[in-house]
């Protein structure tokens, strides 16, 4: 009985200061704003899973930078699924000491927003040590599903490495398409 | 002294556009080969596995270079060459497919090639699609049977040991 008199009198306070700090229309305003965010927030390229699935390449490029591989928006990475090489001591096209790079990549294309082409990415896998676990990066430009596994980047790219231990994954250049 | 300014000036606007990441970018791709047409379908399509230079991977993807062109030498080899699951279920259509395999013999194995073989063409990839290949594995150590018989592949290789095996 005493806690429920003290509920009741700490909501009465609050309502009461509200309502004495507040008018109407800001609270309608704010309600509006939270109504039809709400209602558009859906609507944004945002898969359910955290995927950017929608992404087109303008759109991946439009908010890509040309000078820090250590990031996910660096524009080689449009199809990037994996643990950035260049944040687990090796580079954009090197591997961590430790791991060696697999001889089989899937190619993809990213869009440079520098010079406005389009190059070829190679995506490969540095094999033959524990996951990296730094910089993990999800972008799936012109990805497939994995009954497409040529172009798919969920499945690990040790094929034909020594070990089928994914570190990370770095991002070459195979040339202008 | 005045070519001497001039000198520093380029040298320092050389410099300043090397340093510029996004210039130095820009110098990076001059440089780089146009993959186009042809060569575009095969490296989207094909070479991530292959690889580039055609040598395949170890025990685990076939090299194509002085290789493929031999499938060509035996009439069930150009019929798995179009059945094959890799080549019926890329994603071109029967006409850049066919390209994409006449360019791949070309380029990669022509040595190899039967004489008097004649181009794929698109009618000839669309059929083949029709009946992939059941049981690769089955199929294609058949035929790799058959090159050895015939003294065209020597004993012990299947095309799938590459200079990647060590």
């Amino acid at each position: 009985m005493g806690n429920e008199n003290i509920f009741d009198r700490l909501f009465e306070r609050a309502s009461r200061h509200v309502a004495q700090r507040s008018s109407r229309r800001s609270v309608l305003a704010r309600l509006g704003t939270l109504l039809v965010g709400g209602a558009i927030l859906p609507t944004l390229p945002v898969d359910r899973s955290g995927r950017f699935k929608q992404a087109h390449a303008q759109a991946f490029a439009d908010e890509a930078q040309t000078t820090d591989d250590t990031q996910c928006n660096y524009w080689r990475y449009c199809a990037m699924d994996g643990y950035l090489c260049s944040c687990c001591n090796g580079g954009i096209t090197s591997c961590p000491p430790g791991s060696e790079p697999s001889p089989t990549s899937w190619v993809g294309s990213c869009l440079n927003p520098d010079d406005g082409q389009v190059y070829l990415i190679a995506y490969r896998d540095c094999c033959g040590k524990g996951v990296c676990g730094q910089c993990p990066c999800l972008s799936t430009e012109g990805e497939m599903p994995v009954y497409r596994p040529q172009l798919s980047n969920d499945i690990a790219w040790c094929f034909g490495a020594r070990s089928m231990a994914y570190h990370c994954t770095g991002a070459g250049i195979v040339g202008k398409a | 002294m005045g070519t001497g300014l001039q000198a520093l000036a380029l040298a320092a606007a050389l410099a300043g556009a090397l340093l510029v990441p996004g210039r130095l970018a820009a110098v990076e791709a001059r440089e780089l080969p146009r993959i186009a047409e042809v060569a575009e379908d095969f490296a989207r399509n094909c070479q991530g596995c292959h690889r580039a230079d055609g040598t395949g991977a170890c025990r685990t993807v076939p090299r194509i270079r002085d290789f493929v062109g031999l499938f060509t030498r035996i009439p069930e080899g150009r019929d798995y060459l179009l059945r094959v699951p890799g080549v019926v279920w890329a994603m071109l259509d029967d006409a850049r497919l066919a390209r994409v395999l006449n360019w791949m013999l070309a380029s990669y194995s022509p040595e190899q090639i039967a004489p008097g073989f004649t181009p794929f063409t698109s009618e000839e990839v669309r059929r083949a699609r029709e009946r992939p290949i059941a049981n690769v594995l089955e199929v294609r150590s058949a035929l790799i049977a058959e090159l050895q018989r015939q003294g065209l592949l020597a004993p012990g290789d299947d095309g799938l040991v590459s200079a990647g095996c060590g």
